[in-house]
């Protein structure tokens, strides 16, 4: 047998819970400057902010569903249970780092992070970055990253909260939480579960009949526990801890054309964090050190195939910041990274040393940012190229700025590119990393009240990108097989219709046009696919969101549209998924008693019943809803 | 005050982008009638990209995704084989659990035989009536034999083996020859079954993991073993001591050994499969290796050096022109090729088809 190589609605329940406005991304950046210093210096990049408010309404959804039900282009789902990965403008799975309050949380094992397992309650905050000059984040942001943060309240006294969530499917959400916190201390605890038995009816457009199906097998039990402490030991001092510690059983489903095996996985994450941050009116200083464990045990009980892998890091990260004069500031970084994985698939036991040095200087001068910025990281036996960034931004008028950036990216092989040893396949440690020229160049116009328009022409040229393919012997093996050139045109209009206060009306539309094609196919793959976009890369894609917010009632229409995607390499349309679009509302309701909130929520997903799929035999689900309320009491 | 007008350009532009994004597909034409051999194209495990092409031998024509183009649907996951009898094309898909019967005339599907069928890999009609289908069981390992009633498209018996991996089939006389390749463990026996009685009539030793048969000019039957590969799970080395290499047998119908041409070297890859037979019954070709040797009836000895210097995932010869066809499978992400060479070994065309092109059937 082969190697079995293991995501859209826009639903936002409040008038600023979603965008990508200077306005917005301000206020966020203020928060978050204490999470990633990097990210504030950083002037080319285009961001998608989500707030507090959108993900406390997607409370016990995980990102692959809040992605699914409000639009992001930048995620892929592979079935309604299935892998969900992070794709910024077109990038491989690989290519974008998933930033847990700094932290990279990208599996050394396969570069990549399942979105389908990470719930939204574990985070206040939610930043998607996209750009090149990710690559300040650290080896494997190539075409973006994801950051996910927790803010730290004060004065805000006991309270307790408690999530309760029932939708279709057989799909029951709670979350039990408490908080604390007095002028210098902050914490906060929760215990979440979830069961979601996933049984669906769908249309099997792959039967002659088109036959109504139910699709089984793609049950999901979730549990975990999240905390944080945070002590103020002055106004400028500040220490804390955080945990996110989270099992997720689930079942696999196969596709629906394939004779049924039914196989099983269980992961298990535990992510520890200890941070001090100082903050003088000249500099500041933040130290941070996590320790993080993933263990995946799978079972194909057909077969009896089992396979069980565990990997540990440990990561530890200084950050200094020097304000200068104006607006200038520079940003100096240390990082050491562990990474080391113990399993029955991986020869050797693999482990890797990664010491990172970055730094970055921008700027201001007046209307003209430039950052420059740095990045050297040195592995055990190897090291990555001198990765350089450059970024600009030049306001011509308030109303209209150009920015742009140019960086260099890397991306070193996984573990289980080298290493792996099991079923199907076998790693190759002569593998070389993929390595990318990126550069992009945007315009933004912005009428507060009235409109806002960004638009970002982007072109990445990635070399040696790895892919795995079967040798003549039918063994799964990886080489550097492509150079691939991703490149296109990211672009979102914001335009409030009518701003009061007591009524907010707005719009929001959003589209990428991405062409990823292959450049050039080494003499081990097929040159059929010289100059043929990317499979399950789909070259438009969209939204159209209405977001209504007064006092009565918050309402959020959304329309999503994906492309058609091709499936085979060389492009063939017979068998690509067809375009697609879905509709999604959802309704949301605040009601405050004494010192007490309760809040009421709503959704009606892919209400015209869109039969679909974003992955061959992987039929996503037709019209469903969720109902939940969320009571915070003594806040 | 609203934007009325700013949020309707905007909506053009939107809907104006994406409106664009659509375009057709380019139909292959169905050869009613014609003469000339189906192509088998696995496809990527898991993708449901399998097809069938035909090669139309009067025009000189491919035409790709036939059963698709037909029917409106594709296919399937992982197609094995077609087996033709009477008018009707059995396409048997390993992966769907499924045997499609399509009329070979249009290729329009007359049934789906899905119920009792696991793991299936080989059609043969044995009858007019009649057909066996052989299958791996939904463990990989579970070897048998499915009776098909052709006049009802159902299985009505199966067969045990009490051998592992039911694999390709070749009628002999009032018999069926079983090549029991192992499947996902191992065997090393032919199962002969009484085509009357649909019961196993006896059991013959070969070398590991038999693949397939054909019958000489003589009435022997050569025998292509695939070897056996033994191996650490742990440190995926080879162990040589407890591998067997690959083997061509010669054996007459009663299961007699008449000749062994064993090969040497063991390993991944190092199997012998895909044996097919010109049409004067006395020049065997088979694929070793991933290359295509060709040996004569008569010879004692493997042949040293291959038929065409090239590597293939799975060949065939042609019985009406004895033409040998090569199928090339660069990867399962992109359609394959299948190479036609004169029976000197002399390139005469190439043609593009499906992915991972294994087999060819012949009308």
């Amino acid at each position: 047998m082969r190697l079995v190589v293991l995501v859209t609605g826009f639903a936002v329940l409040t008038g600023t819970s979603f965008g990508q406005m200077d306005t917005l991304s301000t206020n966020y950046l203020a928060q978050v400057v204490v999470e990633d210093k990097m990210y504030q210096a950083i002037t080319g990049l285009d961001e998608i902010s989500v707030d507090s408010a959108i993900l406390s309404n997607a409370e016990g959804s995980t990102f692959a569903e809040l992605a699914r039900r409000n639009g992001f282009q930048e995620f892929r789902a592979y079935g309604a249970n299935g892998l969900a990965l992070p794709s910024i403008r077109g990038t491989g799975s690989s290519h974008t780092a998933l930033l847990w309050n700094g932290i990279n949380l990208q599996s050394p094992l396969n570069g990549s992070a399942d979105l389908s397992l990470l719930t939204i309650n574990s985070s206040d905050q939610l930043n998607i970055v996209k750009g090149g000059s990710t690559t300040q984040f650290g080896n494997g942001a190539i075409g973006g990253a994801i950051q996910v943060a927790n803010i730290a309240e004060y004065e805000k006294g006991f309270s307790l909260i408690t999530t309760q969530e029932v939708g279709s499917f057989g799909n029951y959400y709670s979350k039990y939480g408490l908080q604390f916190s007095t002028n210098i201390l902050s914490f906060r605890g929760a215990y979440f579960q979830r069961t979601l038995e996933n049984d669906y009816t769908f249309t099997n457009l792959h039967t002659l009949q088109r036959a109504q199906e139910v699709r089984e097998n793609s049950r999901l039990e979730q549990y975990g526990v999240t905390g944080q402490v945070e002590y103020r030991v002055s106004d400028e001092n500040v220490v804390g801890a955080r945990l996110w510690i989270q099992s997720n059983d689930f079942e696999i489903p196969s596709p629906v054309f394939s004779t049924p095996i039914i196989s099983n996985q269980l992961d298990e994450t535990s992510r520890y964090m200890a941070y001090w941050t100082l903050g003088k009116p000249a500099y500041s200083v933040s130290l941070k050190t996590a320790y993080l464990t993933h263990l995946t045990d799978y079972e194909n009980e057909n077969t009896g195939q089992a396979s069980a892998s565990k990997f540990q890091s440990s990561v530890n990260k200084l950050e200094f910041e020097r304000y200068l004069k104006g607006e200038n500031q520079l940003i100096i970084g240390l990082n050491h990274r562990f990474d080391g994985t113990n399993s029955n698939t991986h020869e050797g036991s693999p482990k890797r040393n990664t010491f990172s040095a970055y730094g970055s200087y921008l700027l201001s001068f007046g209307s003209l940012d430039i950052d420059l910025g740095v990045r050297q990281e040195v592995f055990d036996d190897s090291a990555s190229p001198f990765l350089p960034t450059v970024g600009a931004k030049y306001e011509v008028v308030p109303s209209l700025s150009f920015k742009g950036s140019a960086s260099r990216n890397y991306r070193i092989p996984t573990f289980n590119d080298l290493y792996w040893n099991g079923a199907g396949g076998e790693g190759n440690p002569d593998l070389l990393p993929e390595s990318s020229y990126n550069f992009e160049l945007g315009i933004v116009l912005d009428r507060p009240s009235i409109f806002n328009f960004r638009s970002t022409a982007y072109r990445y040229d990635v070399d040696n990108w790895i892919q795995w393919r079967p040798d003549e012997f039918s063994s799964w093996t990886p080489d550097n097989i492509k150079n691939v050139i991703s490149k296109g045109i990211d672009s979102r209009l914001e335009v409030i219709a009518y701003e009061s206060a007591e009524l907010n009306i707005k719009s929001q539309l959003s589209h990428l046009w991405s062409v990823v094609t292959n450049k050039e196919v080494s003499s081990l793959g097929n040159q059929k696919e010289v100059g043929k976009q990317l499979t399950y890369t789909p070259i438009h894609s969209g939204s159209v969101v209405m977001i209504v917010d007064s006092k009565m009632i918050n309402a959020v229409v959304a329309w999503n549209y994906v492309g058609k995607q091709f499936t085979e390499g060389e492009n063939l349309s017979v068998r690509a998924l067809d375009a697609y679009s879905t509709l999604n509302i959802t309704l949301s309701k605040r009601i405050a008693i004494a010192k007490h909130n309760i809040s009421f929520k709503g959704s009606l997903n892919n209400l015209l019943d869109e039969q679909y799929e974003n992955r061959r035999g992987y039929p996503m689900y037709g019209r469903n809803f969720l109902i939940g309320i969320t009571a915070k009491f003594n806040q | 005050m609203f934007k009325n007008r700013l949020f309707q350009v905007g909506l053009i532009a939107i809907a104006a982008i994406l409106s664009s994004c659509s375009d057709d597909d380019v139909s292959t034409s169905i050869p009613v009638g014609a003469e000339g051999f189906y192509v088998i194209n696995e496809g990527g495990f898991g993708n449901g990209n399998t097809s069938i092409s035909f090669y139309d031998r009067n025009s000189d024509n491919i035409s790709n995704d036939l059963f698709l183009t037909a029917n409106g649907v594709a296919l399937g996951d992982q197609a094995q084989s077609i087996g033709v009898h009477n008018e009707r094309a059995y396409i048997v898909v390993q992966n769907s659990s499924k045997i499609e019967v399509v009329n070979t005339a249009d290729f329009s599907s007359v049934a789906t035989i899905s119920e009792e069928v696991e793991s299936p890999r080989y059609f043969l009609a044995v009858s007019d009536t009649k057909g066996y289908v052989s299958d791996w069981g939904a463990d990989g390992v579970s070897g048998s034999v499915r009776v098909i009633d052709l006049t009802t498209n159902a299985v009505t018996a199966t067969i045990q083996t009490e051998s592992q991996g039911a694999n390709r089939m070749l009628l002999v006389g009032n018999e069926v020859f079983l090549a029991n390749s192992g499947g996902f463990g191992r065997d090393s026996n032919i199962t002969v079954i009484n085509i009357t009685t649909d019961q196993v009539a006896r059991t013959i030793a070969v070398a590991d993991n038999p693949d397939g048969m054909v019958q000489d000019a003589n009435g022997d039957i050569w025998v292509a073993c695939k070897g056996h590969t033994a191996f650490d799970f742990q440190t995926f080395e080879v162990i040589e001591e407890e591998s067997t290499p690959a083997a061509i047998i010669k054996i007459n119908t009663d299961g007699d050994v008449l000749a062994r041409l064993d090969y040497t070297a063991v390993g991944f890859g190092l199997d012998a499969s895909s044996i097919h037979i010109n049409s004067t019954g006395d020049r065997i070709y088979y694929l070793y290796s991933g290359q295509i040797f060709s040996m004569s009836t008569s010879d004692t000895s493997l042949p040293s050096s291959p038929f065409v210097n090239d590597f293939y995932y799975g060949m065939s010869v042609d019985p009406f022109t004895n033409n040998v066809i090569g199928c090339e499978a660069p990867d399962f992400n992109s359609s394959g090729n299948i190479d036609i060479y004169t029976s000197a070994g002399t390139l005469e065309t190439t043609f593009s088809v499906g992915i991972g092109p294994n087999g060819c059937t012949y009308l």
